[in-house]
């Protein structure tokens, strides 16, 4: 990730490790501020979710990195706004849905 | 109707806040205050955390991408790790296009464009015949194959005649702007390859014949450093197979594959160290040739998607030559007999078949070989020898499936040398094939904006297998062969064809073919001549992607 270093690289990514902590740690402390109940694997499926977003988006900068802007961008549109999408939906079904009667 | 709950609406509405000081506290042990910013902490520090994994994800991405690590066969060559695709699932008893659909003929030395070329440029030279005096008095063995295929004849002297206006506008000032890669090329190319004869590394059989006037055939010329009596013995030929590669990724090649010697694939009439490169050696295969060590390095790959202008051969044909020339060595000094193949044209065999029977990669539509790791873009060596190894078969990883529906380098030849055709239909030598147009690429090189007008290479850095080692290549490369539906491949084309741009094949052309001198991609800085040298004026524009 820094070219030519040795140590900065593994410090990055265990600082990555460390704010995956921190965005599950995040949400479940918003759902209880709502009082909303979501099950396990549907976290699971909304975290999914992000994750893969964030690979679309370090896929299109991969090929912005490799000189290849014009692939990036699409990449980033074709790829990015379908998950948008999903997560809004999957929001909404697990976590804005209708209280049972 | 149910009754819609909209996200927003559900944020915003008054009755959905819950009061801060209303909050349950789940933990008595532990205060409200303390509770309270904890609980702020989590969540504001989880959307901050998100954005920030987005961010990281995005700003590593790029990262990857611009890294010179993700140059593949440069990182980890010494450990063999460049060779990073496993080709055991694939391994086939034959390799696509590799199945005899007639008559398997052996190539001829003619059959070899630089052989002829070389032969018609030195009958000019001596002034044996001028075009003028027409084809039929083309005289020899290269006067009948133009004979067989007049429709070349006329593309060669085409050649010839593009050959010398681009030699001449290079003398009127392209040079100019052509400065680094030509530095970078003849540095290679005259620093490192060719000596007055042809070849400083490896030894060269040709040049010692012309220095001593004695013939160097195989029997004597591939024993030259044996100083042993007897050859050591290998425990079992899986040892000495485990060895040699070692060995080959040691001296600096990326890929390397070893397979039982094949006459079939090796030239008739040509034997390097003979008199005339031996045009009259026949047919004979020296005995001793029973196995062939097959390895190959990349081109670096800034110089190779900035083709034509900014790229050269030699950078990858001097560092496969020296793995050659150090493994013959090697393997003199075990006590067996060795002769390296290798780039520009000191072959005795035709390296592509080798590389497909040795499992390396396979055939693609340009007429090159394609391997998983690097595309296109790997320039092959070889060396010969009589060890007994456990040999590789070949390997069906799909490339050649891909080339049916791909055709990105046919849009793109600047020459329309390669084929359109859905399937290979021509019959070469006994096998189906793309068949290249030798003499109409060839046309294309004698164009070319470089310090010896020689060259092209927009195919190897437009192929979609050509590309660098980063996550997402490889990711492709490994899901695509395993994926039997064959939708992987259909969606990693549909996006290569819409997402990514490409110059059009005339757009390469020299000006003065009506062309902008367009690169794939635009040369790094360190090509570009007016970023540091005085007094360079640019009077050109950059036709690539930046
Ligand atoms: S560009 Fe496409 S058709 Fe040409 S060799 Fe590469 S994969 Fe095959
Ligand atoms: S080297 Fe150039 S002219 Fe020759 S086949 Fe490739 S793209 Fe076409």
């Amino acid at each position: 990730m820094f070219p030519g270093t040795t140590i900065l690289d593994y410090l990055f990514w265990m600082g990555m490790g460390v704010l995956q902590v921190l965005v599950i740690a995040g949400a479940y402390e918003w759902l209880k501020y709502y009082k909303k109940k979501v099950a396990w694997w549907q976290m699971a499926a909304m975290y999914g979710c992000f994750l893969s977003f964030c690979l679309v988006v370090a896929g299109g900068t991969t090929l912005m990195g490799e000189y290849e802007s014009h692939g990036g961008y699409y990449f980033i549109g074709y790829l990015g706004v379908p998950h948008v999408i999903i997560m809004a939906i999957l929001v909404k079904l697990f976590v804005f849905k209708k209280a049972k009667a | 109707m149910a009754e819609k709950n909209e996200a927003m609406d559900i944020i915003t509405d008054p009755k959905n806040y819950t009061k801060l000081d209303q909050e349950v506290n789940d933990d008595p042990s532990v205060d409200d205050c303390a509770n309270l910013s904890r609980r702020n902490f989590l969540k504001v520090g989880g959307v901050a955390a998100a954005a920030a994994t987005l961010a990281g994800a995005g700003a590593a991405g790029f990262k990857i991408g611009r890294s010179d690590d993700a140059y593949t066969g440069y990182g980890r060559t010494y450990q063999g790790g460049d060779m990073f695709f496993n080709r055991e699932p694939f391994r086939v008893k034959t390799a696509a296009m590799m199945e005899p659909v007639g008559k398997v003929e052996r190539p001829d030395r003619y059959d070899f464009i630089f052989d002829r070329l070389k032969e018609v440029v030195g009958l000019l030279q001596k002034g044996e015949w001028n075009p003028g005096m027409g084809l039929e008095k083309l005289p020899g063995k290269v006067g009948e194959y133009y004979r067989k295929y007049p429709e070349k004849y006329r593309i060669m002297l085409d050649s010839l005649e593009k050959r010398a206006k681009s030699r001449e506008d290079w003398e009127k000032g392209k040079h100019e702007r052509y400065t680094l890669p030509a530095a970078y090329t003849e540095a290679l190319a005259h620093g490192g390859m060719y000596n007055r004869y042809g070849s400083t590394v490896p030894e060269e059989p040709d040049d010692a014949y012309k220095e001593t006037g004695e013939p160097q055939p195989p029997e004597k010329w591939d024993y030259r450093h044996v100083k042993r009596e007897k050859p050591m013995e290998f425990k079992s030929p899986k040892h000495a197979t485990d060895l040699i590669k070692r060995m080959a990724h040691l001296f600096g090649t990326s890929i390397v594959g070893i397979g039982k010697f094949d006459p079939r694939f090796m030239f008739t009439n040509k034997m390097r160290g003979m008199p005339n490169g031996g045009a009259d050696w026949g047919d004979k295969v020296p005995e001793h040739w029973k196995s062939i060590i097959v390895f190959g390095v990349p081109m670096y790959w800034d110089q190779t998607y900035s083709a034509i202008g900014y790229c050269t051969s030699y950078d990858a044909y001097f560092r496969s030559r020296i793995t050659a020339g150090l493994l013959e060595r090697f393997i003199n000094e075990l006590g067996y007999p060795a002769r390296a193949q290798f780039p520009g044209y000191h072959y005795e065999i035709m390296m592509e078949p080798y590389m497909l029977t040795t499992g390396l990669g396979e055939y693609s539509r340009s007429g090159m070989v394609m391997v998983p790791e690097l595309g296109c873009n790997v320039r092959p060596a070889a060396v010969v020898t009589n060890i007994d190894f456990e040999y590789d078969e070949p390997i069906s990883v799909k490339m050649s499936e891909f080339c049916m529906k791909c055709k990105i380098c046919a849009e793109t030849c600047p020459s329309g040398a390669i084929s359109f055709e859905d399937e290979p239909t021509t019959v070469v030598r006994g096998f189906k094939r793309w068949l290249l147009d030798d003499e109409k690429c060839y046309s294309q090189w004698a164009a070319g904006h470089t310090v010896d007008a020689l060259g092209c290479r927009v195919c190897i850095g437009v192929c979609p297998y050509s590309r660098k080692n980063t996550w997402i290549h490889t990711l492709s490369r490994e899901i695509e062969p395993r994926d039997p539906t064959g939708l992987v491949a259909s969606g990693l084309l549909a996006m290569q064809k819409n997402f990514f741009k490409y110059p059009k094949g005339e757009d390469f052309q020299a000006d003065w073919l009506g062309g902008k001198e367009a690169v794939y991609h635009n040369p790094p800085w360190y090509l570009r001549a007016e970023e540091v040298f005085k007094d360079i004026e640019k009077t050109w524009e950059y036709h690539g992607m930046d």
